[in-house]
C-alpha cells in the first residue's frame, strides 16, 4: 500500500464512523416523519456508501482509490464490522424502502449504532497506527483522527436528539447528547490550543485556524439552538433546522480534516526523505572515514619512525611510551580494516584490491612492528630494531599512501563534482599531516644518525610542507587550489602557519643546541595536532 | 463639562484601540510586491512566516557576496539550462508554496548537500541532494525515493501521471547541483513539464532579504 492509497484508506474509514451515526440520524428523521421520502433517499446513500466503502477496505475498490491492505490484524477487524454490519444494513434498508417502521426496528438502531461505531473506530485506530509507523516526529497526528471524530459527533448528536425526541431512551440520549457537546467544544478548544487529556497539540498553522475559526461560527450557532429543541420537542421546524446546522457543521469540519490530512502527509513525506538522505550521506561518510583513517595511517608511518629515533636518543621522556602507543593505533586500524571495528567506526574492507594492497602492507608491517616493540622494550638501544625500521619506513609510508589512492578510486564513482573539488583540498591538507611528521624524522636522521641524504630529502619535504600550506592559504594554480575565504578554515590555517614559523629557522640549521631540539619535538605534535584540526574543518565546511 | 469629559474619554478609548490593532498588524515598510507582505509556509506543522527583511540598511555577510568562485566548475548557468525546463523567479516559487505545495500536488527540492541545506534553506522546501537522483550510483535510493514523490514502479519502467511537480534550486546561478539534479531526474524518466527550476537559488533568495530557515 502506497502512501496515498493508506491516507485514503485512513480518511475513508475515518468517515465510516460519521456514517453510522448519519444513518442513524436519518433513520430516526422517518421515524418521527421529517421529510420522510428526501430522508429515506439520503438513508438509501448513506447505506450503500457504507456498504461500497467498507467492502472496499477489504477487498479493494478502484472506484474509490482502494487497495486492500496487507495486515491481517486490519483484515480481521473489518471483517468484525462485517459482521455488525450485515444485520444492522438489513434493518436501514427496511426503514429506508419503508418496509418495518416498527418501534422494534428503531430500537434496534439505537442499541447496535453504537458498537458499529466503536468497532469501525478500532479499524481507523489500526489504519492509523500503519500510517503513523517510524513516526513518532509526526506533529498533529492525533489532532487529525480526533478532527475527523468532531465529523461523526455533529451526526451523534442529531442522532441523540431525535432518539430523545422520539421517546426512544430519552435519558439515555440526553446524556449522551451532552456528553457529545461537551467533548465537541473540548475537542475544538483542544484543535485550537491543544489538550493533555485529549493529546492534542493544536495548531497555529493560518489555512487550519482560519478552517476551524469557520467551523466555530458555525458551531456556536448551532449550540443554543440544540438545546431550544430539547425543550421544544414537538417543533419540527426547529429540529431541521438544528439538522441543518449540524450537518453544516459536519461540512465545514470535514475541510478542516483535509487541511489536517495535507500537513500530515507532508510531514511523513519530508521524514521519509530525510530517513533516506541520512542512510544515504552515512554511507558516503563512512567511505570518506575509510579514506582518512587510511590517510592518517601515511602520517603514522613518518610519526612512529620519528618516535623510533627520539626514542634511541632519549631526547623526551615519553618518546618510547608514545612509539608503542602509535604501533597500536597503526596495528588496530589496520586490523580494522581487515575485520571491521565498531569502535574505529570501520566496516571490514569488501574491495579485492584493497585487501590485496592490504597484503603488500601487512608483509612490511610485521617486522616493523617488532622491531619497534623491540626498541621500545630495550629503551632504544636496540640498534638492529632502529635500523630496521629507518629502512623500512618509507616503503611502509609508499604502500600505506597505494591503498589511500586504491580506496579514493573506489569512491570516485559516487563522488559528485561539488565533492571532488572539496576532496582534491582535503588530500592535500591529509598530507600536510603526514609531512609534518616526515620532515622532522628526516632532520633527526640528518641530525643524530649522520645520515646526509636525509638533508635533503628533508628539504624537499620541507618545500611541499610550505607549498602546499601556502597554496592552502592564498590559492594555487599548480596545485588547482582556490585562495580560502571561509572564515574559520583561514584562522586555522593561519595558525598552523604561525606555529611553522617558530620552528621553520630550526629546521634550517646545520646543528642545533639541545634547547632548539626539544622546542622542535615538543612543538612538532602540536602542528600536528592543528594541522589535523584545519582537515576536520575543512571536510565539514560547505564553502571553502 | 460631562459631555467633554465622555467626548476625552472616548477619544482615548478609540486611541488605545487604534495602537492596540496597529500592534497586531505589523507594519510592513519592505514588502514583497506591493500587495503582498508575507506568505506562510508549513513546515513540519509549524507556521513559518516567509517575509523580508525589514531592515532597510542590511547587507548580507556570508558567502553569498562572493562575486568569482572558480569556473569551472562553478560557472554561469544559461536562463534556461535545460531546454524545456521553465525557470521561475521568486513570485513563483512563493505562489507555489501558496498552491501546489500547500495542496500536496507540488515539492520545493533543495537540491544541494546536506551541509548546505543544514546552513539555511528556502522554509518549506524538501531536501534530495542531486547526489541521490544519480542513476548510475543510487538505484537503490532512487527506488525508493521516486514513489516518495508519487510516481510508480510498472516493471522496468516508472510510471510518472501522479508524481508532484517539482520546482528544484541550489545556490545560484553559479551552482550546478540544481541542474545535475534536474538531469537525473529526466534521464529517470521525470516529465519535463512536471520540473520548474529556480535559477535564483538561495543567493538571489537571500538578497532580497527574504526568510529564510536553518535547521543547524
Amino acid at each position: 500500500m502506497s502512501d496515498k492509497e493508506l491516507a485514503i484508506a485512513i480518511n475513508l474509514a475515518g468517515k465510516q464512523r460519521m456514517l453510522t451515526q448519519k444513518m442513524s440520524k436519518e433513520a430516526l428523521l422517518i421515524f418521527i416523519g421529517i421529510d420522510v421520502e428526501e430522508n429515506a433517499k439520503f438513508l438509501k446513500k448513506s447505506a450503500l456508501l457504507f456498504d461500497k466503502t467498507l467492502k472496499g477496505l477489504i477487498d479493494g475498490d478502484k472506484t474509490l482509490n482502494l487497495v486492500k491492505s496487507n495486515s491481517k490484524e486490519i483484515e480481521n477487524k473489518l471483517k468484525e464490522v462485517q459482521k455488525l454490519w450485515t444485520p444492522f444494513y438489513k434493518k436501514i434498508e427496511d426503514v429506508a424502502s419503508f418496509n418495518n417502521l416498527s418501534d422494534k426496528t428503531f430500537k434496534y438502531i439505537d442499541k447496535n449504532n453504537i458498537p458499529l461505531l466503536k468497532k469501525m473506530n478500532e479499524a481507523v485506530t489500526l489504519y492509523t497506527k500503519l500510517g503513523n509507523k517510524g513516526s513518532s516526529k509526526l506533529k498533529m497526528a492525533n489532532d487529525i483522527n480526533l478532527a475527523g471524530k468532531q465529523r461523526m459527533l455533529t451526526q451523534k448528536i442529531a442522532k441523540d436528539l431525535l432518539l430523545y425526541q422520539a421517546n426512544i431512551n430519552p435519558k439515555k440520549a440526553l446524556e449522551s447528547l451532552n456528553s457529545s457537546v461537551k467533548l465537541f467544544d473540548k475537542t475544538l478548544n483542544g484543535l485550537y490550543n491543544g489538550d493533555k487529556d485529549l493529546k492534542l497539540v493544536g495548531t497555529k498553522l493560518p489555512k487550519i485556524v482560519k478552517q476551524l475559526d469557520i467551523v466555530k461560527e458555525n458551531w456556536q450557532s448551532v449550540k443554543p439552538l440544540i438545546f431550544k429543541a430539547i425543550e421544544d420537542k414537538q417543533n419540527q421546524k426547529l429540529t431541521k433546522e438544528v439538522i441543518s446546522k449540524l450537518d453544516k457543521t459536519k461540512y465545514e469540519m470535514n475541510k478542516a480534516v483535509e487541511l489536517y490530512t495535507k500537513s500530515l502527509n507532508r510531514q511523513k513525506q519530508i521524514l521519509k526523505l530525510n530517513a533516506l538522505i541520512s542512510g544515504f550521506m552515512t554511507k558516503k561518510d563512512n567511505a570518506k572515514h575509510l579514506i582518512n583513517l587510511a590517510g592518517k595511517q601515511r602520517m603514522l608511518t613518518q610519526r612512529v619512525a620519528k618516535l623510533a629515533i627520539e626514542c634511541k636518543l632519549s631526547l623526551l621522556p615519553n618518546s618510547c611510551n608514545d612509539l608503542e602507543k602509535y604501533i597500536s593505533l597503526y596495528d588496530k586500524t589496520l586490523n580494522g580494516f581487515i575485520n571491521g571495528d565498531t569502535t574505529l567506526k570501520l566496516s571490514a574492507i569488501k574491495s579485492n584490491k584493497a585487501k590485496e594492497q592490504i597484503k603488500k602492507i601487512q608483509k612490511i608491517w610485521a617486522p616493523f612492528k617488532d622491531a619497534a616493540l623491540k626498541l621500545k622494550k630495550s629503551k632504544g638501544k636496540d640498534k638492529k630494531a632502529l635500523k630496521l625500521i629507518l629502512k623500512t619506513n618509507e616503503a611502509l609510508l609508499k604502500e600505506s599512501d597505494k591503498l589511500v589512492s586504491i580506496l579514493e578510486k573506489q569512491n570516485a564513482k559516487s563522488v559528485s563534482y561539488i565533492e571532488k573539488a572539496q576532496l582534491k583540498i582535503v588530500n592535500i591538507a591529509g598530507r600536510e599531516r603526514m609531512l609534518t611528521q616526515k620532515m622532522t624524522k628526516e632532520y633527526l636522521e640528518y641530525l643524530k644518525l649522520n645520515n646526509k641524504q636525509a638533508k635533503k630529502k628533508m628539504k624537499k619535504s620541507i618545500l611541499l610542507f610550505e607549498s602546499s600550506l601556502d597554496g592552502l592559504i592564498n590559492g594555487s594554480k599548480d596545485l588547482s587550489l582556490p585562495k580560502v575565504t571561509n572564515k574559520n578554515i583561514k584562522e586555522q590555517l593561519i595558525k598552523v602557519s604561525k606555529l611553522w614559523k617558530k620552528i621553520i629557522a630550526i629546521y634550517n640549521k646545520n646543528s642545533i643546541n639541545t634547547k632548539e631540539l626539544v622546542l622542535l619535538l615538543k612543538v612538532n605534535p602540536i602542528l600536528l595536532k592543528e594541522m589535523d584540526k584545519g582537515v576536520k574543518i575543512i571536510e565539514s565546511s560547505t564553502d571553502y | 463639562m460631562k459631555l467633554i469629559k465622555q467626548t476625552l474619554i472616548l477619544s482615548s478609548i478609540a486611541l488605545l484601540c487604534t495602537f492596540a490593532s496597529a500592534e497586531q498588524k505589523k507594519e510592513y515598510k519592505v514588502k514583497i510586491t506591493e500587495n503582498l507582505s508575507y506568505i506562510d509556509a508549513d513546515v513540519l506543522g509549524e507556521p513559518v512566516r516567509i517575509d523580508r527583511i525589514q531592515d532597510t540598511k542590511h547587507r548580507l555577510q556570508n558567502s553569498y557576496t562572493k562575486t568569482s568562485r572558480p569556473c569551472p566548475p562553478f560557472c554561469v548557468q544559461p536562463f534556461e539550462p535545460i531546454k524545456g525546463i521553465e525557470t521561475y523567479g521568486e513570485l513563483e516559487v512563493l505562489d507555489f508554496l501558496k498552491n501546489e505545495v500547500s495542496n500536496n500536488t507540488g515539492v520545493l527540492v533543495d537540491a544541494r548537500l546536506p551541509k548546505w541545506y543544514k546552513e539555511g534553506t528556502i522554509p518549506g522546501a524538501i531536501n534530495l541532494p542531486f547526489s541521490i537522483l544519480n542513476p548510475k550510483t543510487s538505484k537503490e535510493y532512487i527506488n525508493k525515493v521516486l514513489p516518495i514523490l508519487g510516481a510508480q514502479k510498472k516493471g522496468d519502467k516508472w510510471d510518472f501521471t501522479n508524481a508532484q511537480k517539482l520546482v528544484v534550486f541550489d545556490n545560484g546561478p553559479w551552482c550546478q547541483q540544481g541542474v545535475r539534479a534536474m538531469e537525473h531526474l529526466l534521464e529517470l524518466g521525470y516529465p519535463k513539464d512536471k520540473i520548474k527550476y529556480y535559477r535564483g537559488g538561495m543567493q538571489y533568495w537571500q538578497i532580497l532579504g527574504l526568510t529564510v530557515l536553518n535547521s543547524k
